[in-house]
């Protein structure tokens, strides 16, 4: 990393230098010593725990909550279609699966939300995607999953072409599913980060180098 | 290279409580790398350098409401770090002194820089920082401020609120004993 030099002062400096000790080596280009990497990133909000108690301005979220959130939910609204009540008890924050391609996990989440929801609505469009044309088929078709409990196993067989088009055909953020799932959550700029500069996002979307993402 | 606002923005930001924390951290994020390299220069040793820096933007935290504008931010952030360094290396003389360590603080720090990573004892720039380990503390502020930073004597002398004639003369000093570690090294 190359050192900022605040002065521009730089010929009064040299030519001291050259008249006091010409021997003596101008300023080095870059600095020999070494700093752990990230250390400059990270710094400002490590100092910001200590001073403020907290790292940012905005309310923090447990790690991986909204990795598990899509689960959770669907865990709950099956739970409650199939026995017609929900569970006394439910776990704070389900594990996470993983179901089929890992490329395509997280549109399955976002898949899941998205049926969650309809199921509530009576409709089941997706289905058509298979091969199955009229709307009262699919109502046959979605009641038929629903009591044979099969829908981690349909939801399994689609594929991620065709999840794709149907979260984009239903107005979801296609862009936002692929990003969340190329990228880890460590890896992620942290708020305070891209609050200050808008550069921030634009250099991290280049980093993950997806081939498919639209432009946002 | 990042662009950063300001002093005068950032501290009007600082002043406002909806915007303070972010106006700080932007201060940081603005003089974070040349104060590190400062702070570096005269402890070496990055864990400990890191202790300054803490001590030093905390330390501005606290005294930012009381910063008088008639002064720049930088030589203030600057003075600050000076004498966290300085005092830290005193302690650790006094620490070292107390434990009976026959190392005195010189060789103590020229040990650290010869287990860098890239430590290279032929090479000029390696041999550069061993001399200036040799300098007395207030010296080796001068030189690095001078030589490393090409910073004018009437900053430096704001910074370190001495003369400008004193530091021409410390910093000559400096440059002399560093030329003469090198040729006889």
């Amino acid at each position: 990393m190359v050192e900022e030099r605040m002065f521009e002062n730089e010929k009064n400096t040299r030519q001291e230098l050259s008249e006091l000790a010409p021997g003596l080596l101008p300023v080095p280009d870059a600095p020999l010593y070494e700093v752990p990497e990230g250390y400059f990133d990270t710094f400002p909000l490590s100092l910001m725990k200590q001073t403020t108690g907290h790292s940012s301005g905005i309310q923090d979220v447990p790690a991986g909550y909204f990795d598990q959130f899509a689960d959770t939910v669907l865990q709950k609204v099956k739970a409650g279609t199939s026995m017609g009540a929900y569970p006394a008890e439910t776990p704070e924050m389900a594990p996470v699966h993983t179901i089929g391609s890992p490329r395509f996990s997280m549109m399955r989440y976002a898949l899941a939300a998205a049926c969650t929801g309809l199921l509530g609505l009576g409709v089941f469009q997706w289905i058509q995607s298979a091969s199955v044309h009229s709307v009262e088929n699919n109502y046959l078709s979605a009641n038929q999953i629903i009591s044979e409990n099969r829908y981690e196993e349909v939801l399994q067989s689609i594929s991620g072409e065709e999840i794709i088009a149907y979260l984009e055909s239903s107005g979801f953020d296609v862009n936002a599913a692929l990003v969340a799932e190329a990228a880890m959550e460590e890896d992620l700029p942290a708020p305070e980060d891209y609050w200050l500069d808008d550069n921030t996002l634009d250099q991290f979307l280049q980093k993950l180098n997806l081939p498919d993402i639209k432009e946002m | 290279m990042a662009v950063h606002p300001d002093d005068k923005t950032l501290l009007l930001e600082f002043a406002n409580p909806a915007t303070r924390e972010s106006a700080y951290t932007r201060i940081v994020r603005k003089y974070q790398e040349r104060i590190y390299w400062h702070i570096r220069r005269m402890v070496v040793h990055h864990e400990d350098t890191n202790d300054v820096m803490q001590n030093v933007f905390i330390k501005m935290w606290k005294h930012l409401d009381g910063f008088r504008e008639d002064s720049q931010l930088f030589t203030w952030i600057y003075r600050i770090a000076t004498n966290e360094s300085l005092s830290y290396l005193e302690k650790n003389k006094k620490r070292n002194s107390q434990s009976a360590s026959l190392d005195n603080e010189h060789s103590n720090l020229s040990n650290t820089i010869r287990a860098e990573k890239h430590f290279d004892a032929s090479k000029l720039e390696w041999k550069l920082q061993l001399a200036i380990q040799q300098l007395p503390e207030k010296q080796r502020v001068v030189f690095s401020l001078r030589y490393y930073e090409e910073m004018p004597y009437e900053a430096m002398s704001k910074i370190l609120e001495t003369s400008e004639g004193a530091l021409k003369a410390s910093y000559h000093h400096a440059v002399k004993k560093v030329e003469e570690y090198i040729l006889n090294h």
